[in-house]
């Protein structure tokens, strides 16, 4: 069953991830999922203290951290990095405070992800929260996509660019913190920008190559989470490497001039 | 007169110093309105402010289409076109025809999805900027010529009664100019209202029937274009600007 459910897990990330990355790659903040993976240490730390779902509390970090950087954007010139940087070192310090009184943990999987750990009773918060993300992005792709585009035009125009800034703060929590388990911490942002990166440089129209970039991860969590569970070998691993050959792969047939 | 837009008494400050200084000006429905002034006197400031994206000092007032700027929420009846349009990042992969889908959001709201008068309306703003060709190709490999004619596209895309375009030919060739020149021309014998602020004053004086010169934050001239460039001191004033710039 635990192969079962870490496919069946590794399949909503792989939808996932990709629809939020295309907007991360295309706004220059890739670095924002890296931050949210940090941050999620410190809720992964409460959920072990308090012996509940670590995907839980690490989900509820990730979205108060969203409305947190979201908030301070709004009301400081601060540059978005800076400012994801606060809140990554502040929950990191939590983190290492609150682990020295934890049990003990498998930091290899926290860090690197492992397909094994994904239990049957993971599957109905992370399909959920995968249904969830896939229905708000295919609801609102073309003003996010007009957000990221021209945001001043976008404003003018009529469309609600700073909830739609909050918005995709908070899906990008949702993502990374659903996303753990498999590709671990320090893996979980490379999943959410290489795919995207890669379907971007074929250039081939928006929407095309936001399905592109889903096929691509897809592969890469189905191929690298099969591998993991049939090796024993971790599977954040397994599946960023697959995805970042695929990268180098596409390179020299890239459309556009990146 | 029949106004789409009015400013009174509009001051606005920013960082310490006063950027616009009691600017009171309106456009006129149908008009074809230019809007010039060397580097800094407050142009791109006055659109912001006009287009709500600054807030002026409390004492003065915006309205748009006879509503004030807080009542009013029809923001696809103005078709803009910001300094930065062609800034865009290259490597975004859209086509020409998804940009100009954009133009729709307005009016389709957050979740609506494209229906045939939305298609119908896309497809009559890539004709009418001479685009339908390129719909297909990517935004980002086109000529900044092209690009330019794109980012009018999306804004036409909304069916605005009124088109702003801040210093829209900015990085666009001499050939290209002229093409885009012509086709604002165009546009306005359809009836559109364009504010068109821009260094190019050769081309306001040639298209334009209004003008608004700034200068020292605030309006120095409001009237007709024919008028002013008559005027032997303004012509003066204004070639002043047109060599320092």
């Amino acid at each position: 069953m635990s192969a079962i459910a870490g496919l069946l897990a590794a399949l909503a990330i792989g939808l996932m991830a990709p629809c939020i990355g295309m907007f991360l790659v295309l706004r220059h903040r890739a670095f924002l999922g890296d931050g949210f993976a940090h941050i999620a240490l410190g809720g992964v730390a409460l959920g072990l203290i308090a012996s509940i779902s670590t995907t839980t509390t690490a989900l509820v970090a990730g979205i108060i951290a969203a409305l947190g950087i979201g908030w301070v954007s709004g009301h400081t010139k601060l540059p978005s990095d800076t400012i994801i940087m606060v809140f990554f070192a502040g929950s990191l310090a939590l983190a290492a405070i609150l682990l020295s009184f934890a049990p003990e943990v498998d930091l290899e999987g926290l860090l690197f992800g492992n397909a094994s750990n994904v239990t049957a009773a993971d599957l109905p918060l992370i399909g959920g929260l995968a249904v969830m993300v896939l229905i708000i992005i295919a609801a609102v792709y073309r003003p996010l996509a007009f957000a990221t585009f021209d945001s001043e035009a976008a404003q003018v125009g009529g469309v609600p660019v700073r909830a739609l800034d909050y918005g995709l703060l908070v899906l990008t929590a949702v993502v990374v913190m659903s996303s753990i388990k498999i590709t671990g911490l320090l893996l979980v942002a490379s999943l959410i920008t290489v795919p995207a990166a890669t379907a971007i440089m074929l250039g081939r129209g928006f929407a095309k190559t936001a399905l592109l970039a889903g096929v691509i991860s897809i592969a890469a969590v189905l191929g690298g989470t099969a591998l993991s569970i049939a090796t024993g070998i971790d599977s954040g691993g397994v599946i960023v490497l697959f995805s970042v050959i695929v990268f180098f792969v596409v390179l020299p047939f890239r459309r556009i001039a990146v | 007169m029949n106004a789409v837009m009015e400013l009174q008494d509009i001051s606005f400050s920013w960082n310490g110093g006063e950027n616009l200084h009691h600017v009171t000006f309106s456009v006129r429905k149908g008009s074809f309105t230019g809007m010039i002034g060397p580097n800094g006197a407050g142009k791109t400031t006055l659109l912001r402010v006009a287009l709500g994206r600054l807030q002026p000092h409390p004492h003065g007032l915006v309205k748009i289409f006879g509503k004030p700027l807080g009542e009013f929420k029809e923001w696809w009846r103005i078709g803009y076109v910001p300094q930065t349009a062609i800034a865009f990042d290259k490597i975004f992969p859209a086509t020409v025809e998804e940009v100009v889908g954009m133009g729709r959001c307005g009016r389709l709201g957050l979740f609506g999805r494209l229906g045939p008068a939305d298609r119908k309306a896309i497809r009559s703003a890539l004709t009418a900027t001479n685009m339908i060709g390129v719909a297909k190709k990517r935004v980002g490999a086109l000529s900044t010529g092209e690009q330019q004619r794109v980012m009018i596209a999306r804004a036409l895309a909304s069916e605005p009664e009124l088109l702003i375009l801040d210093e829209p030919i900015v990085g666009v060739d001499i050939a290209a100019r002229r093409e885009f020149y012509a086709m604002l021309k165009r546009l306005n014998d359809r009836g559109l209202t364009i504010l068109l602020a821009s260094h190019d004053i050769d081309e306001i004086a040639r298209l334009t029937d209004e003008l608004i010169y700034i200068n020292d934050r605030t309006v120095q001239y409001l009237g007709p274009t024919r008028r002013f460039f008559a005027s032997r001191k303004m012509t003066a004033v204004a070639r002043e600007f047109h060599h320092r710039r």
